[in-house]
């Protein structure tokens, strides 16, 4: 029936970026209390040298950052994901909010006025994020790109580990970004779909082959990572598996992980064992 | 080293474009010429420098959908419609999967809520993945639902994704596809790039000068070849994607992207080039992306490029974003089944530059079993699928 | 317009519509190259060239004409600000 795989996979490394600060180490130990009433807890814009990023919105820059910060923090040249052996797996439930809702607005103010929007209306697209990150970086491999939440961003790990286990690549990236700021008053009308204290976020996992196996399945209730994960950071959408996974990683967790994710009434779970 | 991975087969196709409701329209409108551009009629487009686009001019009213305000979950309502009266699907709800690609997702739905009479609860449906849900609801679907968020390469990788899903045990049926609306967003969006033609989309065409942009919503069902009985439409022999990693908005000049794709899905499919027998090409009419695409399938092709027939049917329905690469599938399935390959309109002086065995002036009789289908979007997106067409 | 003045301007549509930093528009010469690939180039891809085309339509009121190949205008501020000054004489 499935596919007779032989090999399976470890997680190498993750970085994560928040409002809170750069690492896990920055997450307060309650989420809620330390946003004190604040909707949204932002991210600043990356200063990334190249005049390539005049252009490019915050979501891309973040995601930029958010793998710089894997390979340095986990001494990994450049030179080692570009090509087309590396995959790269991008997840987000709302960047592309900011500038979507940007170029509407500018549309409205400015219905038969000039100021083309000719740079703007790509960055509209969230491929277009992944594209930024891909072309910094050199990675021409397969891709994936899910939009949603926190399942999605499970989705998207499981990717991963298939693309690895079908020899597809041999490492894969998976990274997902979150930006409120800009659409912060629309997410507050939608209190029913999304947690609080919104937190602004990047994060990117690397995957490479290893001894485990995964078991991919939908659990009903969320894994103690997941409520660890959303107490420490707030809500991070698509970002909240990969934090679960530093959390777990910064704990010892050593190989045997499991990570969950819920988005609009369904939960995935994606279990090394 | 690449498996080769298991077909998948397709038991059924839906789909609702500006030729008409069903999949039937849809054919037949291919093989008999038809255009399906016209002016837009549904938003203002007056300020814009073109303002035509393959819109879809009639949306039956669907059972229990009365309030669906989304244009394009009504798009994907029915093209659900089509489908299910072809094929009932058969499984558990938790073993059924939704994964839809699109460049646009729900925004039509910002723009009403941003309008001046909009309602800020109107946004939850701008989520890119709203449609995605709406329609798993619709279906009944409490499996994983994926929204492949590759811009006008995404109905490809949904249904390699979702084809994954299968092989790996997680569902037993897939319903995995494209969609996009037209709206405003994305009209003013292609204008500003200054891609569209203010003439005819010629694709390949030494006179080309852009795309038009066009709104469908192609859905097929997938499950496994094993647990397919009955009649199918054809089988998904392999997906490949892969980067450009050059430029966000413009195909890398050298195809090498689309090229890996190519390749990586021949692999999976367990064949070579050689094994191809049509190609649908993605060929929106633009300068750049026709003889870059034109290249890497003459590399890809070889000595056969002669003889291995190419289309594109964005001339007739227009660039229909995320659905353009799920009908296009749908197409090579069709032509297979059909014995006929639809010609690319707007083709009449190919350029010496894209020089391929161009189905032109009259559709082919032909009756290709392997197709290879190549899409490329935003951001360096390329996919390419292998279908192999039911046997007759 | 001469032009200096022209290329005066375009080092301010650099900045508003390009989203270059002020400070690198302050570098520039005329000598100094457009595209990518060019050596000490400001590095304009094709966007940035459609951006630039419709910037320069609506600042100088010209037309540029799509058909044509206008790309040795484009190689240097000095060639752009001749060929736009060209286009003004008289207007």
């Amino acid at each position: 029936m499935s596919v007779n795989t032989t090999i399976g996979t470890a997680v190498q490394a993750v970085s994560v970026l928040t409002g809170w600060g750069p690492g896990i180490e920055a997450l307060p130990a309650d989420a809620a209390r330390a946003a004190a009433g604040r909707p949204v807890i932002a991210l600043e814009r990356p200063a990334l040298e190249g005049e390539r990023f005049r252009r490019a919105t915050r979501e891309c820059l973040l995601g930029v950052a958010a793998v710089d910060a894997l390979l340095r923090a986990s001494r990994i040249p450049r030179e080692v994901v570009r090509g087309s052996t590396t995959a790269l797996i991008y997840v987000t439930g709302g960047a592309y909010g900011a500038s979507n809702h940007a170029w509407v607005a500018a549309d409205t103010a400015r219905r038969g006025g000039s100021v083309s929007g000719t740079l703007h209306f790509p960055y509209t697209a969230p491929s277009v994020m992944s594209g930024e990150v891909a072309i910094e970086f050199g990675l021409t491999g397969p891709y994936g790109i899910l939009i949603g939440g926190a399942a999605a961003a499970v989705d998207g790990l499981w990717q991963a580990t298939r693309l690895l286990e079908t020899g597809q690549c041999d490492r894969a990236l998976v990274l997902a970004v979150e930006t409120f700021e800009e659409c912060a008053e629309l997410y507050a009308r939608g209190r029913w779909l999304v947690g609080r204290p919104l937190v602004e976020a990047a994060a990117c996992a690397l995957l490479v082959p290893g001894a485990r196996r995964t078991r991919y399945d939908a659990p009903q209730a969320p894994s103690p990572l997941e409520t660890l994960a959303r107490a420490r950071a707030g809500e991070t959408l698509a970002c909240a598996p990969l934090i679960a996974l530093a959390l777990a990683r910064a704990a010892g967790a050593e190989d045997s992980i499991g990570v969950t994710g819920e988005w609009r009434g369904r939960r995935a779970g994606l279990h090394w064992h | 080293m690449r498996r080769r991975a298991e077909p998948v087969s397709l038991i059924a196709a839906g789909a609702v474009t500006p030729f008409g409701a069903d999949l039937d329209a849809f054919w037949s409108g291919l093989i008999t010429g038809s255009d399906g551009i016209s002016m837009i009629e549904r938003f203002p487009v007056d300020d814009l420098r073109v303002g035509r686009g393959g819109e879809i001019k009639k949306l039956r009213a669907l059972p229990g959908a009365r309030r669906v305000g989304c244009r394009a979950t009504q798009l994907l309502f029915a093209a659900a419609e089509d489908l299910l009266a072809r094929a009932p699907i058969a499984a558990e709800p938790e073993r059924i999967a939704v994964v839809l690609g699109t460049a646009l997702g729900g925004v039509g739905e910002l723009e009403r809520a941003l309008s001046p009479r909009g309602r800020f609860r109107h946004a939850a449906g701008a989520l890119y993945d709203s449609p995605a849900h709406a329609l798993a609801r619709r279906l009944g679907a409490r499996g994983p639902v994926l929204t492949v968020g590759a811009a006008c390469a995404a109905g490809a990788t949904a249904i390699g994704n979702g084809a994954d899903l299968l092989r790996a045990g997680v569902v037993d049926v897939v319903v995995a596809g494209g969609y996009d609306a037209l709206c405003r967003f994305v009209m003013r969006g292609f204008d500003a790039l200054r891609s569209l033609t203010r003439e005819r989309v010629r694709p390949f065409d030494r006179r080309r000068s852009g795309l038009l942009l066009g709104e469908a919503a192609a859905l097929v069902m997938m499950v496994r070849d094993e647990d397919a009985h009955g009649t199918r439409l054809g089988r998904l022999l392999g997906h490949g994607s892969a980067s450009d990693g050059s430029h966000i908005a413009a195909p890398d000049a050298n195809g090498r992207g689309l090229e890996l794709a190519i390749v990586s899905a021949l692999d999976e499919a367990g064949l070579t080039a050689a094994d191809v027998d049509f190609v649908s090409a993605h060929g929106t009419g633009t300068p750049l992306n026709d003889r870059v695409e034109a290249a890497v399938l003459q590399r890809v092709l070889g000595r056969r490029a002669s003889e291995v027939p190419v289309n594109s049917i964005k001339a007739s329905v227009g660039h229909t974003m995320g659905a353009a690469a799920a009908l296009e599938a749908v197409m090579c399935l069709l032509a297979g089944r059909e014995g006929v390959v639809p010609y690319t309109m707007g083709l009449e002086e190919p350029d010496s530059a894209c020089q391929l065995d161009h189905v032109i002036g009259n559709c082919r009789i032909a009756r290709p079993r392997v197709s290879l289908s190549t899409s490329l979007g935003f951001g360096g997106c390329n996919a390419a699928l292998v279908l192999e067409a039911a046997d007759s | 317009m001469e032009p200096k003045e022209v290329f005066d301007e375009l080092k301010t549509i650099l900045v508003t519509r390009l989203k270059f930093d002020p400070r690198r528009a302050v570098d520039l010469t005329p000598e100094t190259t457009l595209p990518k690939g060019i050596e000490s180039s400001i590095g304009l891809d094709s966007l940035d060239f459609i951006e630039l085309s419709i910037a320069i339509e609506e600042r100088f009121g010209i037309a540029m004409d799509e058909s044509a190949d206008l790309a040795p205008h484009f190689t240097s501020f000095d060639t752009l600000s001749r060929f736009i000054a060209s286009r003004t004489a008289g207007a």
